[in-house]
């Protein structure tokens, strides 16, 4: 019997070895092996990457979600009574490491798939992460934004560094942190990149790595293609727009209904991907109403919140019980021009008459930063030469802007990538600190 | 809910007056017509409507149910789940699981389904021995799944339409015709007693605060977390849809 266990026991060792032997040289054919599935990149954005292709890590992080009091003097709209202040996540570590701010893309929370995944490979590699909403999500309008109508980067920025500085403040007694990054993806990217121009001023945080993932060089061109894909995937009689939705709820709820359920969890989208076999129609049409639902989502909430009566009239208070079934219903119907246009111009001017239409477009763009992002050798950035959210011209504008810190993989459409294990470990390898 | 709307006209039709005299400015107005009167029309049928006519009522059951869930269900819950261990959670869920083969047995003999009467039985046979009083589901095993019916499915089947939504305490999203059918399942599991509660009372009151224990931990659903305004209407239009195709099986 000792001698099974000292047999058992030198096995285990060599296996211990030759894993940390091989670990690292695992890592590296890793790279050149990106077998990402799709070359559609409408596929890609809907779809993701499905489990078999999916990075896989060691451990869990041990992820709390936690609330931060409202950063703002207003009080909560009635219609919002539940937003109790802004909620965020950690994942920190038991040691001393290096803590990372990860910021949502447009519309997307804390707790996202995008932003567990992003989680777990960040907390796999060491850092302490913490997660943040995208400004553009209900809860972080109402919790954290200064002026209640997000897309305007600088002044997302400002909110967001408000936020970073409340987080670190209460964790830092606690925790050991030995230095900080940042990165997001999507708006979160753009985000990122204003709130690291933001630092270089105010000095609070010092990031050593900061990673843009698939940013958009202009928000008003990205809005505009994913916005594009709804008005030519999808007749422009009103209607349509609802009759699709509900077919795609209709054909979702068909599938779990079906002989052989599909399991909601995990792999969904592929799973229904696989069984209804949209066309790119379709795909496009399903990306535009994603889009559009989360536009929703932050024009009624920043509506509600100013009180500019764009979608309600100005000065009628909403409570707690009130029907907003008629705002879903306007508010899915605004396309972003005419959202840009009628209100956020409006908006804007009205805070500052300095303020024309050209120059807040230009505003909406990472070209304001392109100095700072030329030569900035902490900056980072990744994306697919296939992204949808890319204009004509403008992945080559972030291949100069970037030089050798840009990294642009195949495919990938906007983001399906993320979750593979050669984009990830880009971004983990990219983002470790000496 | 018309004094809401006509308010919401009235107070349009004002803002509409008021722009009317205003001054001209090169700096753009906000639109003089709020959006919600100029786009949405009250005679057009949307998809996401769903007949609600005690909406106000529903709204305020939702907000309960948040506050319920987010102070007393979902912390008891945690603790449920901190103290047991996933296998026996697991147990658990498979125990109400198998009494509730007597709903789906019931059920399905009255919509003359001979499949989910044949699924209902075997399951409970199976599982009340080999998978020792319910405790664990070989059946599953065995490839036979579980196929729920319940008593709203029942009258559906027999013509029944929804009626109108209604938000339930604590259960959360029904219908008129649903909530009939969860008080005549709930009779016949009564009637049925398995558990013998007739002859001990104390029991019934353990068995269903656990079984609404078991529920919830079932159910990954969080109230209201921020992410959307629109989560009652999301919820309305999901539940009714799910209602619909439960029908059609």
């Amino acid at each position: 019997m000792p001698k099974e266990i000292l047999r058992w026991g030198l096995a285990t060792l060599f296996a211990l070895i030759l894993n940390v032997a091989i670990g690292a040289d695992h890592k590296a054919t890793q790279i050149t092996d990106y077998d990402y599935p799709f070359d559609d990149p409408l596929v890609a954005t809907v779809v993701g990457t499905p489990s078999d292709w999916q990075a896989k890590f060691p451990q869990k992080p041990p992820s709390e979600q936690l609330l931060l009091d409202s950063l703002i003097e207003r009080s909560a709209p009635e219609v919002f009574w539940y937003q109790e202040g802004l909620r965020y996540s950690l994942a920190a570590q038991q040691h001393d490491a290096p803590m990372v701010f990860v910021i949502a893309g447009t519309g997307a929370g804390f707790d996202s798939a995008k932003m567990k995944v992003l989680e777990s490979a960040l907390y796999n590699d060491g850092f302490h992460v913490v997660s943040l909403s995208s400004p553009t999500y209900a809860n972080f309008i109402v919790s954290a934004s200064e002026t209640g109508v997000p897309g305007h980067l600088t002044n997302d920025a400002a909110d967001l560094y408000r936020v970073m500085i409340k987080i670190r403040d209460r964790h830092q007694a606690k925790l050991d942190i030995s230095g900080y990054a940042l990165t997001g993806y999507s708006l979160g990217a753009a985000n990122a990149a204003y709130v690291a121009h933001l630092d270089e001023k105010e000095k609070e945080f010092d990031f050593q790595r900061v990673m843009l993932i698939n940013p958009p060089v202009s928000l008003f061109n990205s809005v505009n293609l994913i916005d594009g894909l709804l008005a030519k995937n999808l007749s422009s009689d009103p209607a349509s727009v609802d009759k699709f939705i509900g077919e795609v709820f209709d054909e979702l709820a068909e599938i779990q209904q079906s002989d052989a359920p599909i399991d909601m969890s995990g792999d969904a989208l592929y799973k229904v991907y696989n069984h209804a076999q949209p066309g790119d129609r379709a795909l496009g049409a399903l990306i535009g109403i994603s889009f559009r639902t989360s536009s929703a989502n932050m024009l009624f909430t920043a509506d509600v919140v100013t009180d500019q009566g764009y979608l309600k009239p100005a000065g009628l208070t909403l409570g707690s019980a009130d029907s907003l079934t008629s705002y879903l219903k306007a508010s899915t119907r605004i396309p972003f021009l005419e959202y840009f246009d009628e209100f956020f111009l409006p908006y804007y001017q009205k805070r500052d008459p300095q303020v024309t239409r050209q120059n807040l477009l230009d505003s909406l763009s990472l070209k304001p930063l392109e100095a700072y992002l030329i030569n900035s050798s902490k900056v980072f950035m990744v994306t697919n030469r296939d992204d949808l959210i890319l204009a004509v011209g403008e992945i080559e504008y972030l291949e100069s802007t970037f030089g050798a810190r840009a990294r642009v993989f195949p495919t990938g459409g906007h983001c399906g990538n993320l979750a593979h294990p050669v984009f990830l470990s880009h971004i983990t390898d990219t983002m470790r600190l000496q | 809910m018309t004094k809401h709307l006509s308010n919401l006209i009235s107070i349009a039709a004002l803002s509409l007056l008021m722009t009317g005299c205003g001054t001209t400015s090169n700096i753009k107005e906000i639109a003089p017509t709020p959006k919600v009167s100029a786009i949405v029309s009250t005679d057009l049928h949307y998809p996401i409507d769903v007949y609600d006519p005690w909406e106000g009522f529903n709204r305020r059951m939702y907000n309960f149910n948040t506050k319920f869930d987010r102070y007393i269900f979902i912390p008891v819950v945690n603790a449920y789940e901190a103290v047991l261990p996933d296998p026996v959670e697991d147990s658990i869920s498979n125990f109400f699981s198998n009494l509730g083969e007597i709903g789906n047995f019931a059920n399905s003999l009255l919509q003359l389904k001979g499949k989910a009467m044949a699924s209902a039985a075997s399951r409970f046979a199976i599982n009340t021995t080999v998978g020792i009083l319910g405790f664990f589901d070989p059946a599953t095993y065995f490839g036979i799944n579980e196929l729920d019916e319940d008593f709203g499915q029942t009258l559906s089947y027999w013509g029944a339409g929804s009626g109108p939504y209604l938000v339930l305490p604590v259960f959360g999203p029904s219908s008129v015709r649903d909530t009939a059918g969860l008080a005549v399942d709930a009779w016949l599991d009564n009637e049925v007693d398995l558990l013998n509660y007739d002859d001990h009372t104390n029991r019934e009151a353990v068995v269903v605060t656990v079984k609404a224990i078991d529920a919830r931990h079932n159910v990954s659903f969080r109230y209201l977390q921020g992410s959307t305004p629109f989560e009652y209407e999301k919820i309305r239009y999901l539940y009714t849809k799910k209602r619909e195709l439960d029908a059609l099986k």
